[in-house]
């Protein structure tokens, strides 16, 4: 079960986008791109919310597993920082026009869109997100 | 993540965006995407055929500068976006607020249009 444990901070996004390249390396590439796009947005996530300030976030850990299925692949995203639930958040409301675009809010949206099954757990001190996607899901 | 500049025989600046525009890629590029894509009231091309991820700190990126585009009266074109780029612009609602053109020509027509 591929694994891998940092610690919550922009220098390592790329780090994790690698690792999960390196162990997904054999799936369909739209598969790759959905996981890859879910894991930034998370991560990024994290980062922002995690410890409450920059320098407090970089000291969460962070543990990624992936597990290979048959039918399924799925990313577990657990940190040690605050409790957060990304799942709760109301669904991302479009902008209509672009001089009322606000700029953020899309990460979360992202997440719920780009995963075909998501699931968050409090653990003790961990949050945990549990991300699915099908093999032969949806392209 | 690069960023190459090059301004159009029809006045038209080109924004030629290369590799990931994931959150380290966003900062890369950042400082000088904003200043050619929003410090004075343009025709903006933006070149997407070389990315192969967009973030949402990146749609932020593009987003933002075209609504300063838009404020200064000048106006903004995606062309040339990967088909899993392209979905992530229609499915964040950005393909809804500039326009996507599948090829340079399209995009400079468009900008062009009066």
């Amino acid at each position: 079960m591929p694994r891998l444990d940092l610690n919550a901070s922009d220098a390592a996004l790329g780090p994790a986008a690698e690792w999960l390249h390196g162990a997904l390396a054999t799936l369909p590439p739209p598969l790759l791109f959905r996981a890859d796009l879910c894991l930034a947005e998370a991560l990024a996530n994290i980062v922002d919310h995690a410890g409450g300030s920059a320098s407090a976030a970089a000291a969460v850990p962070v543990r990624l597993e992936l597990t290979l299925g048959d039918a399924h692949v799925e990313l577990s995203i657990r940190d040690r920082g605050v409790a957060f639930d990304p799942l709760a958040a109301g669904p991302a409301e479009r902008p209509e026009r672009l001089e009322d675009a606000a700029i953020g809010g899309l990460g979360l949206m992202m997440i719920r869109q780009y995963s075909d099954a998501s699931r968050y757990r409090r653990d003790g001190d961990w949050n945990e997100l549990t991300l699915r996607w099908q093999r032969s899901g949806p392209p | 993540m690069q960023l190459q500049v090059t301004t159009l025989d029809e006045g038209v600046t080109a924004l030629e965006l290369s590799g990931r525009l994931d959150l380290a890629g966003s900062r890369q590029i950042e400082l000088s995407y904003t200043v050619h894509a929003a410090n004075q009231p343009a025709r903006v091309l933006v070149d997407l055929s070389a990315v192969d991820f967009v973030a949402s700190i990146g749609i932020r990126l593009l987003l933002s500068g075209a609504k300063a585009q838009m404020q200064r009266g000048g106006r903004t074109v995606i062309c040339g976006a990967q088909p899993a780029v392209r979905d992530v612009l229609e499915t964040t609602g950005i393909a809804a607020l500039i326009p996507l053109c599948d090829s340079r020509a399209a995009a400079v027509e468009a900008l062009l249009a009066p």
